[in-house]
C-alpha cells in the first residue's frame, strides 16, 4: 500500500505520523516523538546534522546553525550555513527529508507523498515555499493543511456536519487561536489571531527569574552568573511550571547549587500555582484579546462554538482552561496529546485522502467534573455547599490532580469530604458519589490548617480520593466509582461507595455532623454553569459593583436563594422574586 | 550537618520508591518481551540519573569542605550508584578533553582557550548517559573557541 504521511513543520519542533490500521500514530525519529527544528553542518567534517545534534551545536557553531527557519518561509533571502547560502525551502527540506526517512524506516516501505501543516495565517507565498520545500525532500506534497484544520480532524471533526470549533494553540513559542468551521464537508478557518513570541518558554523564564531573584536577596549570589547553577535551575524551573499543572504546590530543590564561604549552599524553595499564576498571570490574561478578536472576525457569538480543542504543551495549565471558560464559557477539550494533535490531524487528512478507513483516536476524558463540596467565602458572602471542581470535565484519564483547602472554622478538627461528580457550581445539585469524614485535623484557628485533596482517575472510571494535612501525614481515603466515563456518554449506572478501608461505611452515618473544608481566599469559584437561574447571573453583575446597604441587601438575598436552590426547596420562587424585588429597586 | 542528613533522607527516599518500580518490572517479566525489558530498564536507568548526580554532588561537597571520612564514605556510595548504572547497561559519555560532538555533547557555552583545545570541551556542566546506540542524556559543556 501507497503511504501517505502527516507532518507537523513546526518552528520548535516538527513531528511525522501515518494512519495504521485505522488509527494514526506518531512515528519515532531516533526513538523520539519530536525532531527538534534545527539543522546544520559539523564545520570540521562539513556533515550535515538535524535535530537535536544542530541544535547541541548551536552555542559552539551558530554560523553553521539555522534555527526557526519557518519564520523565513516566503522570503527570498539566503540563510548562510557557513559559506554556503540556502533558500528557506532548502533548509526546512533538510527536515523533510530527515522525517521521510524515518518513516521509511518505521514502514519499510519507500513514502512518496505527504500532507504538511502550516499556521492559518501563513499566506500565499509562504504555503507555497512549504510545498516546494516537500518536492525538494522528494515528497508529492498531496495537501497544504492548516495546523487548526489538523487539530479539528484529529479531534474527529470529520463525522459531525455544521460544526464551528475553537483551537486554542500555546505552545512552547507561539500561540495562536483559530475558528474552524465545517460545512458542507468542507473544513475552513473562518478567522485566526495570536501572538508569534508567545508561549512557554516565557513562563520558564519568569519562573527562572524569580528563583534567581530571591536567592541574591537572601545570599547575595547571583545564580545567573554561574553557569552550572543556572543550567540546573533553567531545567528545574521548567519542571517546577509542568508539576503545578496538576498540584496546588511543587518543589524546586537543588542541593549544593553554589558555594559561599566555602559552605554550599542549597536551593529548596516551594512554589504554589497562585504564585506561578500571580507571576504569568498577565501573559495568559493577554491571550484572552486574541480570542475575542478572533471571534469578532469570524463574526459569530461565543455561543455558536460547539467545541474548544486544545494544542501545544501549555494548554495543561489550570489558568489556561479557567481564561478560556471564562471568556467563551465552556470548559475545552484535551482528548488528543495537544503536544501531538497537529500531525495527528495530518495523518488522518492523509488517511482520507488515500481512501482509507479512519478510525477514532479519541482516548478517554472525564464525561463529567469531578469535586468535593466546600464552603466559598464570595465577595464577603459565605456560600454553603459550592462545588469546588478538582478535576475538570473533558481532562484526558488516567488523571491525577490535587487542590488544597482550608479549614473553615477557628479549632475545627473534622471535616466531611463529600465526593461530586456533575457541572452544577452548588455541589448538591451534582451527583454525590462518595463521603468520608476526616478527623484528627490540627486545631488552629479559621485557614491556618490546610488540606490537601489528591483525586487519582483511573482508565477503569475509579476515582481514589486521598485528603492529606499539609504539615502532617494525617491521611484519609476512600475509592468510589465514578458515573460514566467514556467519551460515548453513555452513563453506567453503577453508582456505589467502594471503600478501601473495611467498616469505613459506619463512619457515614456520622459524617453528617462535620462541616466542609474551606475555598482557600484565593480560589476561583466554578464559573455559573447554564443551568443557573438568570436572575441570579444579573444579581452577581449587580453585586460586583454595588457597595453599602444595597450590596449587603442583595447579597444576603442572593445567599438565601442560592440555599434554596441547593437544596430544591419550595422558597425557590419566593426567594427568587425577592432577589427580583431588590435589583429592580436598585439596578 | 543537619542539611546534610535531610539531603541523605531523601536521597533514601527516592531509592526506595525507584526498588518498587524496579520490583514491579521484575513481577511482569514473565510476560514481557525482551524489547518491553530493554525499555523498561532504559526508564529505570533514566528516572536514576539525578539520584547519582545527586550522590555525586554530595561526594563532592564534602571533598570540599575537608570531611575526608565522610566525602570518602560518599564517594564510595556514589561509586556504587554508577556500578548500578553500568549493570543496566548504562556507559558515562565522556566528556572533558575530548573534541565537542554534537551526537554527544550540547554545548552550553563557549570558552577562549590555547588554540591546541580548539574545538575540545573544556569543562563538563552535566554528565550525559548513553545506553549502547541510544544517547540518555547528552552532556552538557563548555567548548573551547578562539584564543
Ligand atoms: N503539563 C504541562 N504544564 C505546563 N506546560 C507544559 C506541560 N507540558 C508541556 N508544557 C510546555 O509546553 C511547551 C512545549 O509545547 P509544544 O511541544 O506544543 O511546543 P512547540 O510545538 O515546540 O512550540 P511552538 O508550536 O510554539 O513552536 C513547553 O514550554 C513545555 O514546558
Ligand atoms: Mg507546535
Amino acid at each position: 500500500m501507497d503511504n501517505i504521511i502527516g507532518i507537523d513543520l513546526g518552528t520548535t519542533n516538527s513531528e511525522v505520523a501515518v494512519i495504521q490500521n485505522g488509527r494514526p500514530v506518531i512515528i519515532p525519529v531516533d526513538g523520539d516523538k519530536i525532531l527538534p527544528s534545527v539543522v546544520g553542518r559539523e564545520p570540521s567534517t562539513g556533515q550535515l546534522l538535524v535535530g537535536k545534534p544542530a541544535r547541541n551545536q548551536y552555542i559552539v557553531h551558530p554560523r553553521h546553525t539555522v534555527r526557526s527557519i519557518k519564520r523565513r518561509m516566503g522570503q527570498r533571502e539566503k540563510v548562510f550555513i557557513g559559506n554556503e547560502p540556502y533558500s528557506p525551502e532548502e533548509i526546512s527540506a533538510m527536515i523533510l527529508r530527515r522525517l521521510k526517512s524515518a518513516a521509511e524506516a518505521y514502514l519499510q516501505a519507500e513514502v512518496k507523498r505527504a500532507v504538511i501543516t502550516v499556521p492559518a495565517y501563513f499566506n500565499d507565498l509562504q504555503r507555497r515555499a512549504t510545498q516546494q520545500a516537500g518536492e525538494i525532500a522528494g515528497l508529492e506534497v498531496v495537501r497544504i493543511l492548516n495546523e487548526p484544520t489538523a487539530a479539528a480532524l484529529a479531534h474527529g471533526l470529520t463525522r459531525q456536519e455544521d460544526q464551528i470549533c475553537l483551537v486554542y494553540d500555546l505552545g512552547g513559542g507561539t500561540f495562536d487561536v483559530s475558528v474552524v468551521e465545517r460545512a458542507g464537508g468542507i473544513l475552513e478557518v473562518l478567522a485566526s489571531h495570536g501572538n508569534t513570541a508567545l508561549g512557554g518558554d516565557d513562563f520558564d523564564q519568569i519562573v527562572l527569574r524569580k528563583l534567581v531573584e530571591e536567592f541574591r536577596q537572601a545570599h547575595g549570589i547571583d545564580l545567573a552568573q554561574d553557569l552550572r547553577a543556572l543550567a540546573r535551575m533553567t531545567f528545574a524551573a521548567e519542571r517546577v511550571k509542568i508539576a503545578l499543572s496538576d498540584a496546588p504546590f511543587a518543589q524546586a530543590s537543588e542541593e549544593f547549587i553554589v558555594t559561599k564561604d566555602a559552605l554550599p549552599l542549597n536551593l529548596i524553595r516551594e512554589v504554589s500555582r497562585q504564585e506561578l499564576e500571580n507571576w504569568i498571570g498577565p501573559l495568559v490574561e493577554s491571550t484572552r484579546e486574541s480570542l475575542e478578536r478572533a471571534l469578532a472576525d469570524a463574526k459569530i457569538s461565543r455561543e455558536k462554538i460547539q467545541k474548544v480543542l486544545l494544542v501545544g504543551g501549555s494548554t495543561h495549565m489550570p489558568l489556561v482552561w479557567h481564561v478560556i471558560e471564562e471568556t467563551l464559557g465552556q470548559i475545552p477539550h484535551a482528548e488528543v496529546d495537544p503536544a501531538l494533535a497537529v500531525a495527528l490531524g495530518a495523518a488522518v487528512q492523509a488517511g482520507i485522502i488515500a481512501g482509507e478507513a479512519v478510525d477514532m483516536i479519541l482516548v478517554d476524558v472525564a464525561a463529567h467534573s469531578l469535586g468535593i463540596e466546600v464552603l466559598h467565602l464570595w465577595e464577603g458572602l459565605y456560600l454553603p455547599n459550592a462545588f469546588s471542581r478538582i478535576i475538570p470535565r473533558n481532562t484526558a484519564i488516567p488523571a491525577r490532580k490535587s487542590e488544597v483547602y482550608v479549614t473553615s472554622y477557628d479549632f475545627q478538627d473534622a471535616a466531611n469530604i463529600k465526593i461530586y461528580q456533575g457541572e452544577h457550581e452548588i455541589a448538591t445539585e451534582n451527583t454525590l458519589l462518595g463521603e468520608f469524614r476526616f478527623e484528627g485535623l490540627t486545631r488552629a484557628p479559621t485557614g491556618q490548617v490546610q488540606i490537601l485533596v489528591s483525586f487519582d482517575y483511573d482508565a477503569s472510571g475509579m476515582l481514589h480520593v486521598k485528603a492529606q494535612e499539609r504539615g502532617t501525614g494525617s491521611t484519609r481515603e476512600l475509592t468510589v466509582k465514578t458515573l460514566g466515563t467514556g467519551r460515548d456518554g453513555t452513563e453506567k449506572r453503577e453508582a456505589g461507595v467502594h471503600d478501601t478501608a473495611a467498616g469505613q461505611r459506619r463512619v457515614h452515618s456520622a459524617a453528617a455532623a462535620s462541616p466542609p473544608l474551606q475555598a482557600p481566599e484565593t480560589s476561583r469559584p466554578v464559573a455559573a454553569s447554564s443551568q443557573s437561574s438568570p436572575v441570579l447571573a444579573r444579581a452577581r453583575a449587580v453585586l460586583e459593583r454595588e457597595v453599602g446597604e444595597n450590596r449587603k441587601k442583595l447579597g444576603e438575598a442572593v445567599v438565601r436563594l442560592e440555599q434554596a436552590m441547593a437544596s430544591g426547596s419550595s422558597e425557590v420562587a419566593a426567594r427568587e422574586q425577592t432577589v427580583l424585588d431588590i435589583l429592580y429597586e436598585i439596578d | 550537618m543537619e542539611k546534610l542528613g535531610k539531603g541523605l533522607y531523601r536521597l533514601a527516599v527516592s531509592q526506595e520508591s525507584l526498588s518498587q518500580e524496579l520490583q514491579d518490572i521484575l513481577r511482569h517479566s514473565g510476560v514481557a518481551s525482551p524489547n518491553h525489558l530493554h525499555e523498561a530498564r532504559r526508564r529505570l536507568a533514566e528516572d536514576f540519573l539525578p539520584l547519582i548526580d545527586s550522590l555525586h554532588r554530595l561526594a563532592q561537597a564534602l571533598a570540599q569542605q575537608g570531611n575526608g571520612a565522610l566525602a570518602e564514605g560518599a564517594g564510595v556510595i556514589a561509586a556504587k550508584g554508577d556500578a548500578y548504572l553500568a549493570a543496566l547497561g548504562v556507559e558515562v559519555i565522556p566528556s572533558t578533553g575530548r573534541r565537542f560532538d554534537p551526537r554527544l555533547h550540547q554545548a552550553l557555552q563557549v570558552r577562549p582557550a590555547p588554540p591546541e583545545m580548539e574545538g575540545c570541551v573544556v569543562e563538563e556542566i552535566v554528565r550525559g548517559y548513553r545506553m549502547g546506540e541510544k544517547v540518555l542524556r547528552t552532556a552538557q559543556v563548555v567548548v573551547a573557541k578562539g584564543g
